[in-house]
């Protein structure tokens, strides 16, 4: 199966995708609708192995690696919805800028099955693990996290860019490629002893996900896991998330 | 129309919704008595209670799109979408949306504004709503209906948790009906305030 590298062309940035030509992504008819580059619509998503949830969700660090990964419960076998699921994504070449491939999830949330599947995979893992707080990065992770929230008894609490919480909010800086972003959450939303979760689309280099983790620590809060639809694990995210683990269902490669 | 005007007279959910939002003056700017629903999503079942009654209303409507307008709009149409068995199509602000898209312009009290919608996400013929936290002038909800008919949908309602009373008016100048479940509140008796004074 050919191969190709694409190197981003920013010169700062060393990321690198590769994927797949004949890895087509096998979007169901009604969801093949044009995407803005005409290159053969390439999937760069490759199923993860996940696992059947284990109960309670056990961790485990070795003393030598500083980055902490979630040791599953051993199940080779995948579950079933999560071919639908990585087919639902459409990849954009070339956005925002080019050398990116775009993971979008907007496809998914067309498909009422995957879409329903996703969510039913993160509530069957979160369910009874006493969780009260889920906490989702705008604006992708409000589209994923009140559904969870709902499900398993949480509230739901916002993380967003500056200026548009109205109340009195904490403020975490975080880095970007080129500068700084903040993050911010409402005084008062999260107290100190809640469990939380926090929900994004996606994780690439963890600075989103890292920030969001220091925002609920300092209010007290025990972050109990991130938890992702799409991760990239070139870009190493899973090691900036302070020891706390990852969740995805899908990576791509 | 109101909730409590269309069967929901008296349902105590919608007191609990209205008493959820919180009430921030000045926000934006002087004046504005900003209606915070942030407050209503820490409140788990005056949130689930928010989705149901949509759910309830729209489940039998042969409803095919929820279409949600950034971002708080993204905060309820997802649900509602799963719990009627409809798509979620956001409706963004521009150069968010990765791939080919349509535009539609509206108006700010000073200025313009522009919304996205994917090209190819809703069919000719799909039955629509579209949610959003907040009606006021109704800018923005005209806004996605324009999208949503370009692409030849039929837009059934639009649908939010607070509108405020004149509605006829806004049922006008939207052109589609409106259902809206609360007022906004003028005076903050938000429910959780009372409990922490750090939050109010």
């Amino acid at each position: 199966m050919q191969s190709s590298v694409g190197v981003c062309s920013s010169s700062s940035s060393n990321w690198l995708f590769r994927f797949s030509a004949a890895a087509a992504s096998l979007l169901p008819s009604s969801l093949t609708f044009p995407i803005s580059k005409s290159s053969s619509s390439s999937s760069l998503i490759t199923l993860s192995t996940p696992s059947l949830i284990p109960s309670p969700l056990r961790s485990t660090a070795s003393a030598s690696d500083s980055s902490h990964v979630t040791v599953m419960a051993s199940n080779d076998a995948q579950d079933p919805r999560l071919p639908r699921i990585s087919s639902a994504i459409r990849v954009i070449p070339d956005f925002p800028k080019p050398g990116i491939m775009f993971q979008d999830i907007t496809t998914l949330l067309l498909d009422t099955k995957a879409f329903k599947d996703t969510i039913d995979l993160f509530v069957e893992r979160y369910r009874d693990q006493n969780i009260s707080v889920v906490a989702g990065v705008e604006a992708r992770g409000f589209i994923f996290g009140p559904p969870i929230a709902l499900a398993i008894g949480a509230k739901f609490v916002p993380m967003r860019k500056p200026n548009k919480l109205p109340g009195e909010v904490i403020s975490e800086e975080y880095s970007l490629e080129y500068g700084t972003d903040k993050m911010e959450m409402h005084v008062g939303a999260v107290q100190a002893g809640d469990r939380a979760l926090v929900i994004d689309d996606l994780i690439a280099t963890g600075g989103t996900l890292c920030a969001a983790i220091k925002l609920l620590e300092r209010v007290g809060a025990e972050v109990v896991e991130c938890a992702c639809v799409i991760e990239l694990p070139e870009l190493k995210g899973r090691e900036k998330l302070t020891g706390k683990p990852l969740f995805v269902l899908v990576k791509g490669a | 129309m109101f909730a409590e005007e269309n069967g929901l007279k008296g349902d105590p959910r919608l007191q609990a919704i209205s008493q959820a939002v919180r009430v921030v003056p000045n926000f934006p700017k002087q004046g504005i008595m900003f209606q915070d629903i942030t407050t209503l999503l820490l409140d788990h079942k005056a949130f689930k209670d928010t989705v149901d009654i949509f759910v309830d209303r729209y489940r039998d409507m042969h409803i095919s799109v929820v279409a949600g307008v950034e971002a708080r709009g993204f905060l309820f149409g997802p649900s509602i979408a799963l719990g009627i068995g409809a798509k979620f199509v956001p409706l963004r602000k521009p150069r968010k949306l990765p791939g080919e898209v349509i535009s539609e312009k509206y108006s700010l009290e000073y200025g313009n504004d522009c919304l996205e919608l994917h090209v190819g996400a809703v069919q000719p013929g799909e039955r629509a709503i579209v949610i959003d936290d907040l009606v006021a002038t109704g800018g923005t909800l005209s806004a996605a209906i324009r999208l949503l008919e370009r692409s030849g949908a039929e837009v059934v309602e639009c649908a939010c948790v607070i509108g405020v009373p004149d509605v006829k008016g806004h049922c006008r100048l939207i052109g589609k009906p409106l259902y809206v479940l609360v007022e906004p509140r003028q005076v903050d008796k938000c429910s959780r305030c009372e409990v922490d004074s750090s939050f109010g």
